[in-house]
C-alpha cells in the first residue's frame, strides 16, 4: 500500500530523516514508534504530500506521491499532529465541510457524516461549536474528519493522545474495526496500544529506521534465551550458585519483595529451563509460590533499540 | 469535472464569507470606515459651495474617492491578514492541502471572499451619489468609472495582502508587511518627482497604482490601465501560489 524508498529530509541544520525505507502492507494496521523528535510526524507529512522530501520517493498504491498527487488525493485520510479544526464551526458543519472539499458527492455527504458521528462517539456534541469542546472531543472530531470520505488509507499521528481511558478503548476499537478493508498507519507513544492493535511495526530513532516488519518476528528476534521468574519464600546466594553450576542458567538475579523473594533465571541458550527450575525449587524446599516465563515486550525492544543502538 | 471543481471552490468561498461575517472585525472596520468617509463627504460638500455638476466632480467626487482609496490602503491588509496566516496558525491549512482543492482554487476562493468584504464595505458609500443626485448631480459616468477604478486598485491591495498573509502565520506581521509594500508603491510616485530622469520617471509612474487609478476617477477608462491592474493582481496571486508551494513547516 505504502512503499517508502530512501526518504531523506533535511531541515536547516538538522537531518530529520536519513534514508528511511519501509513498507506498509495493504489491509494491515501498522504501528509507527519512536522517541520524541525521531521523525515520525515528518515522515507522515511527507507521505501525505504536505511537505516535500529532500530526496527519496514515496509510493501509495504504486503512485508516486510527489509526482502524481492527483491520483492519491482521495485515497488518504490524515490526522496531523495538530488537529486541523475550525474553532468557529460546529461539529456537523465541520464534517460536512471536510466531506465536500474531498469530493464526496452531495447525496452521500449526509449519510457518511451521520455514520461517522455514530462511530466516533460524537452524538452528544454534534451541534456544539468545536472551539468549546474538550480536548478529547476535539481529538475525536479530528479523527472523524479523516474518515469522512471513506479513504482506503488512514494515517493517524498520535490518535489517542489526550483521551480518557474509556475513550482510548473506544478509539482503539474504532481503529481495529477499520482493519481489513482499510490500511492504517499510526504513530503512538503508548506501546501497550501498539501491541494490542498492530500486525506490523516500524521503529524509528534519530531519523533512521531501527526495525521494521512483522511485530511477532521482531519480538522473537530479540529473545536471546529464556527468562524465568519464580516467587519463592526462601532464597540465598548458595542456592544461586548451585543452580548456575548444575543447570544451563547463566545468570540469577533476585530481590526481596514483602515476605518473599522474586528470582529471575536467565538462560543463555534457546532451551526451556522451566522444568528443571521448578523441580529444583521443590526439591530444596524453597516454598515455590509461582513460576512464570518472562517474554520481552515491546517496551524492552523499544528501549533497547532506541537507547542502546 | 469542471463543475465539481467549481463546487469545491464555492464551498471554500462560502466558508470564508461565513467566517468573516460571523466575526466582529468586518463590522468594526465598516463602521469606522463609514463614519470617517461620511464626515469627509459632508465637509467636501460644504466646501463645494455652488452645486453644479462640473464643480461637484472636482470638488467632491475626486477627493472623496481619493480618500476612500487611501483608507483602503490600511483596511485591505486588515481584511486579508487572516486569510492564510490564520489557517496556518490553526493548522487547518493542512486540511485544505490534503483535500481535493488545489492551490489555485484556495487562492481564488479566498481572494473572492476578500473582494466581497470590500464590496460590503463600499455598499454603504452608494448613499453619496444618491445624495448628490438629489441635489441635481448627473455625471454618472464619472461615478461609475471612479467606482470601477477604486475597486480595481483595492483588488491590487488585496492581492498584496493575500501574498503577505501566505508568508507568515502571524496575522499582525502579515498586515504590516502588506501595508509596507503598498506604502512603498505609493511613495514611488513621490520619488518620481525627485528624479529628473524622464525614462525612469515614466517607468516608475507606470508601476505605481495611484497613477492608473487617477485616470479612472477623471472618467477616462484606458485599456492599458486594465492591463496594469490585472497583471499586478495576477503577479501577486502567482507569488502567493509560489509561497504556498514552497511551504516548509
Ligand atoms: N519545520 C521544521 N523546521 C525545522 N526542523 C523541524 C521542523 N519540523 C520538524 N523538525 C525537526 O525534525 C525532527 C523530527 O521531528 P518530528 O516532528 O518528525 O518528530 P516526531 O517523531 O513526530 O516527535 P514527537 O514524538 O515528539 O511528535 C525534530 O528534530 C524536529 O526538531
Ligand atoms: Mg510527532
Amino acid at each position: 500500500m505504502i512503499k517508502i524508498e530512501s526518504l531523506t529530509k533535511i531541515w536547516p541544520g538538522i537531518t530529520a530523516l536519513d534514508k528511511v525505507s519501509f513498507e506498509v502492507r495493504q489491509g494491515s494496521i501498522h504501528g509507527f514508534l519512536g522517541p520524541n523528535g525521531a521523525g515520525k510526524s515528518t515522515t507522515m507529512n511527507i507521505i501525505t504530500g504536505l511537505i516535500p522530501p529532500t530526496s527519496g520517493r514515496v509510493f501509495i498504491k504504486n503512485h508516486d506521491v510527489c509526482k502524481e498527487r492527483k491520483s492519491v488525493l482521495g485515497l488518504v485520510g490524515f490526522l496531523p499532529e495538530h488537529a486541523p479544526l475550525y474553532d468557529n464551526m460546529n461539529v456537523l458543519e465541520y464534517l460536512k465541510f471536510v466531506a465536500s472539499i474531498n469530493m464526496v458527492p452531495s447525496r452521500e455527504i449526509k449519510k457518511n457524516v451521520d455514520e461517522i458521528i455514530h462511530s466516533c462517539g460524537l452524538l452528544k456534541v454534534f451541534s456544539r461549536t468545536i472551539g468549546n469542546l474538550s480536548k478529547g472531543f476535539r481529538q475525536r472530531v479530528a479523527l472523524a474528519q479523516t474518515l469522512v470520505h471513506s479513504p482506503e488509507l488512514v494515517i493517524l499521528d498520535e490518535p489517542t493522545v489526550g483521551l480518557d481511558p474509556n475513550s482510548v478503548i473506544e478509539i482503539r476499537n474504532l481503529i481495529k474495526s477499520l482493519a481489513g478493508g482499510r490500511t492504517v498507519l499510526f504513530s503512538s507513544h503508548t506501546l501497550h496500544e501498539v501491541d494490542l492493535l498492530c500486525d506490523d511495526i516500524t521503529i524509528i530513532g534519530n531519523g533512521r529506521i531501527m526495525r521494521s516488519g512483522n511485530k511477532k518476528k521482531i519480538i522473537n528476534d530479540f529473545q536471546t534465551g529464556q527468562v524465568v521468574v519464580a516467587d519463592v519464600k526462601k532464597w540465598n546466594d548458595a542456592m544461586a550458585t548451585e543452580v548456575k553450576l548444575n543447570m544451563s542458567v547463566e545468570r540469577v538475579e533476585y530481590v526481596r519483595k514483602n515476605d518473599h523473594y522474586v528470582v529471575k533465571f536467565f538462560s543463555g541458550k534457546d532451551v526451556d529451563i522451566r522444568h528443571q527450575i521448578s523441580k529444583y525449587l521443590v526439591e530444596c524446599e524453597a516454598d515455590l509460590l509461582s513460576l512464570t516465563e518472562e517474554r520481552p515486550g515491546l517496551e524492552d525492544i523499544f528501549q533497547k533499540v532506541t537507547v542502546d543502538e | 469535472m469542471r463543475l465539481i471543481k467549481l463546487r469545491e471552490t464555492w464551498i471554500l468561498f462560502v466558508k470564508e464569507i461565513k467566517d468573516v461575517f460571523q466575526g466582529p472585525l468586518i463590522y468594526i472596520l465598516t463602521g469606522t470606515f463609514c463614519l470617517l468617509i461620511g464626515w469627509l463627504f459632508f465637509n467636501y460638500l460644504l466646501g463645494a459651495g455652488r452645486l453644479t455638476s462640473l464643480n461637484m466632480t472636482s470638488a467632491v467626487i475626486v477627493p472623496i474617492f481619493g480618500n476612500m482609496n487611501f483608507m483602503f490602503l490600511f483596511l485591505a491588509p486588515m481584511l486579508t491578514m487572516r486569510l492564510i496566516a490564520g489557517e496556518k496558525k490553526a493548522h487547518t491549512i493542512e486540511l485544505l492541502f490534503i483535500s481535493n482543492l488545489n492551490h489555485f482554487q484556495i487562492i481564488v476562493a479566498k481572494f473572492m471572499a476578500s473582494l466581497c468584504m470590500v464590496l460590503f464595505m463600499l455598499l454603504f458609500t452608494v448613499v453619496f451619489p444618491v445624495i448628490l443626485h438629489l441635489s441635481g448631480y448627473s455625471d454618472w459616468g464619472t461615478v461609475g468609472s471612479a467606482y470601477l477604478g477604486m475597486i480595481l486598485s483595492i483588488m491590487c491591495y488585496l492581492s498584496v495582502g493575500m501574498f503577505t498573509s501566505s508568508l507568515t502565520e502571524n496575522q499582525i506581521v502579515a498586515a504590516f508587511t502588506s501595508f509596507g509594500i503598498l506604502m512603498g508603491l505609493m511613495l514611488l510616485v513621490v520619488s518620481v518627482n525627485a528624479t529628473n530622469n524622464w525614462m525612469l520617471g515614466n517607468i516608475v509612474q507606470y508601476l505605481s497604482i495611484p497613477v492608473h487609478y487617477e485616470s479612472f476617477v477623471r472618467g477616462a477608462i484606458r485599456s492599458y490601465d486594465f492591463v496594469y491592474f490585472f497583471s499586478f493582481i495576477g503577479f501577486f496571486l502567482w507569488l502567493t501560489d509560489r509561497s504556498l508551494e514552497s511551504r516548509n513547516w
